[in-house]
């Protein structure tokens, strides 16, 4: 991003983009047994367009460049048409996470307005099926990801990584790198929402996450050039070195949210809240409504908190020495469950 | 038949992992060693000695630290190219017997 022509903005975070990931809905066709956001076809809260338009005007504001939406499923947003041409005509790139049912022709016209679309898996066909509680979920995600790459947009697999889909890694790589897909996330499964009731047991250990790490380095060298790997961990020690990525809110001088907060997460239900959708309420920095209140009425830039929390992850990073996924790992910290 | 290229055999590499047939002890020996020192890593390939490992770093690393601490089988080290004279690559060679005595494929 450039804030004055050839003065890159300084980076906030990990994340190379200051990010928005909105879930609009918390509807979804699914009710996937391991759903950090609980959705299902049975949840109502939404967002309106009216809620939205003055406060992503507001969040460009902040600095904000990229808008990612997930849910809920985000291709359900009954204006998600409106939704994403006035973010586009903020400035804003548009992505989302989608578990793949509305990625066809026939809504077409939707796929086109994002920059690029992401498709969620939890397996190779068996596993996902029954993770999905549906039969034709794999089939569905997998053809999404074919009409993707042949319309030409910028696709990714978003693949959770569960003790069930460890060891089949490589082969859904090989999968997506014969489709043609541009790059592969490799997300270790989180333990939030429906996950600690409904699929607790695959959850990942300490020496699966040292082997999945592994693997995802052999992979991104593997298929280095044809299409891109990323897996969601990095050892404690690396990240205690990058501390300056964090340095507006570590002293405080942070002037803008998105210099702050990166990504910044908006529920179903409008609340702003830093860097995952699990992240404890009690760091939930106001609504979307406030953005846009009267100026300085209802809601701060959580710098003070928020740089705490922060500091005492890279604290606690500092005397480890595993692989962490540094988001839930952040998460885990502010509930206090670190041991 | 089909040479085999570098990235089958990194392919190859992660198989293994996946298929679990490389224990977890020596997986955390390795993996570790690799996310330390703020080292980037190139490529992972199959050696003499089981497992090599190639690093790209502009910072300085400890060759007496790297040689008697982690009793790597051989370390080899030197300047990526002209165009970036301050990068250099690094590559180890570890012993991992599971890799060394048998077929590389998974």
């Amino acid at each position: 991003m450039q804030t004055t022509v050839g003065v890159p903005a300084e980076r906030s975070g990990f994340l190379p983009d200051r990010t928005v990931h909105l879930h609009p809905l918390a509807r979804c066709n699914l009710a996937c047994k391991h759903c950090y956001s609980s959705s299902s076809p049975t949840a109502n809260d939404i967002l309106s367009m009216d809620q939205l338009r003055p406060a992503l005007s507001k969040l460009r504001g902040e600095g904000y460049e990229v808008l990612s939406l997930s849910g809920g499923e985000p291709m359900l947003y009954p204006d998600l048409a409106d939704l994403i041409d006035y973010a586009r005509n903020l400035g804003f790139r548009t992505v989302a996470i989608t578990n793949g049912f509305r990625v066809n022709q026939r809504f077409a016209s939707l796929v086109d307005r994002f920059d690029g679309l992401a498709v969620s898996f939890d397996g190779l066909a068996e596993v996902h099926n029954q993770v999905r509680l549906n039969p034709r979920a794999f089939d569905i995600a997998v053809a999404a990801l074919r009409y993707l790459v042949d319309v030409g947009k910028l696709s990714a697999a978003a693949f959770t990584v569960s003790r069930e889909s460890l060891a089949q890694v490589p082969d859904f790589v090989e999968m997506v790198a014969e489709i043609g897909v541009n790059a592969v996330q490799l997300r270790p499964l989180v333990m939030a929402g429906r996950a600690p009731r409904d699929y607790a047991d695959p959850a990942l250990s300490v020496a699966d996450l040292n082997r999945l790490w592994l693997m995802g380095q052999a992979l991104a060298a593997g298929y280095a050039g044809q299409m891109f790997i990323h897996t969601d961990l990095a050892h404690s020690q690396l990240i205690a070195q990058q501390q300056c990525a964090w340095r507006q809110i570590l002293d405080g001088s942070a002037t803008r949210l998105s210099d702050a907060v990166n990504p910044l997460v908006i529920t179903p239900q409008g609340q702003l809240r830093p860097f995952t959708y699990d992240f404890p309420e009690a760091y939930d920095f106001g609504t979307i409504d406030d953005l846009i209140g009267p100026a300085g009425s209802d809601w701060r830039l959580p710098v003070g908190r928020l740089g705490n929390l922060v500091r005492d992850v890279f604290h606690e990073a500092a005397n480890r020495n595993e692989f962490i996924d540094w988001f839930a790992f952040c998460r885990d910290v502010g509930r206090g469950l670190t041991t | 038949m089909k040479p085999t290229s570098p990235k089958d055999i990194q392919k190859a590499l992660a198989s293994r992992l996946a298929r679990r047939k490389i224990s977890d002890d020596v997986v955390e020996k390795i993996s570790h060693r690799v996310a330390q020192n703020g080292l980037q890593v190139g490529s992972m390939n199959f050696c003499p000695y089981g497992i090599c490992i190639d690093y790209f770093t502009d910072t300085k690393i400890s060759l007496d630290e790297l040689i008697s601490v982690e009793k790597f089988r051989a370390i080899k080290m030197f300047p990526y190219g002209i165009l970036v004279d301050d990068l250099f690559r690094v590559q180890v060679e570890m012993h991992i017997p599971e890799l060394a005595e048998h077929e590389l494929f998974g």
